[in-house]
């Protein structure tokens, strides 16, 4: 999987999902702007939104089927849904451990 | 709990449950939001004349409200007595909870399963029934729930979205009550409040090993977050 292209299409996917939770507008999103926590771009319904259909992206155009939201990823002391940034790199995680989940 | 004055412009507030409009519209969020709920196959009823007024003027729980236009659009509520509220109540004031029990049980056939689901738990070890052990010092998150179109509102007086501030000012409660560590129980399949609880800085109980909820801990800070 090419990082850059997989960190492009995310942050398009959640511009898209920012600018339909803001009926058009919203903050102009970067590969390290906040998932989660209180500088969030997006609602925690929002995420979980962006977060299935970046699961659908991974599938359709990276042939990577994964499950994102998982006990082991909410574990983790450093979270994957901080930003986009720290989403690649769990993706690449889960995709170099043959997709699934990185327990 | 804190009392304060209240004041009916938009923001974050107790609610006031001398006010029946305003305790009928969180009744009427939580029958929507939370229809598995104890209370609330214990009937409206139930939670107009007893939950809500009694467990908050008794102060074995909090509601805070989120209005906006005039109109409560979110809520959360919490307890210094994490998994075991009505047990508590019971203890303090049996023939009263015990009174309002009976009344629900009478008129809905799916109170009587409801309590003794509830009951069979509250009395269980925690080591039984899948739960963690509950510290002294511990609260607990009962409910949070926020109308759709209402969730990516900002309210005044604060940066964070109408959930999030919810938590903050209830976190500010439970510091103020020397309430150390707060407990939040998720259903696995609800993704949204996992994702919601992770991003409060929340980390899942390992220890608890129940099949249909996660347990979560959340750390109150030692300063005002809010």
């Amino acid at each position: 999987m090419d990082r850059a292209q997989c960190t492009t299409q995310l942050v398009e996917l959640l511009q898209q999902a920012v600018s339909r939770e803001a009926e058009g507008g919203g903050a102009t999103i970067a590969a390290t702007s906040d998932l989660i926590g209180p500088n969030a771009t997006i609602s925690s319904l929002g995420l979980v939104s962006f977060i299935a259909d970046a699961e659908i992206l991974l599938e359709e155009e990276h042939g990577l089927e994964v499950t994102l939201v998982s006990e082991s990823a909410l574990s983790r002391s450093r979270s994957p849904f901080q930003s986009i940034s720290t989403l690649v790199d769990y993706i690449v995680e889960l995709e170099s451990n043959g997709g699934g989940n990185a327990d | 709990m804190p009392t304060e004055e209240l004041d009916p412009g938009d923001g974050v507030r107790p609610l006031d449950v001398d006010c029946s409009a305003d305790v009928r519209a969180v009744v009427s969020m939580h029958e929507a939001h939370f229809p598995e709920a104890t209370e609330v196959r214990c009937g409206p009823r139930f939670m107009t004349r007893f939950y809500f007024p009694f467990l908050i003027r008794r102060g074995w729980m909090g509601c805070l409200v989120a209005r906006r236009d005039g109109r409560i659009v979110a809520y959360l509520t919490y307890t210094k007595f994490p998994r075991r509220i009505l047990k508590a109540a019971a203890r303090a004031r049996p023939l009263y909870v015990l009174w309002n029990v009976a009344l629900a049980c009478l008129t809905r056939f799916d109170a009587i399963r409801a309590i003794t689901k509830h009951a069979r738990a509250a009395f269980q070890p925690s080591a039984a029934s899948g739960a963690p052990t509950i510290p002294p010092d511990a609260g607990e998150v009962l409910f949070l729930a926020a109308m759709p179109e209402h969730q990516t509102w900002t309210p005044p007086g604060g940066d964070a979205r109408v959930t999030a501030r919810l938590f903050a000012e209830a976190q500010n409660r439970f510091r103020a009550e020397g309430v150390s560590r707060v407990l939040l129980v998720v259903r696995k399949t609800n993704t949204a409040s996992m994702l919601f609880c992770h991003s409060m800085g929340c980390s899942i109980d390992k220890t608890a090993s129940h099949p249909v909820y996660h347990h979560f801990w959340h750390d109150i800070p030692e300063v005002d977050e809010a």
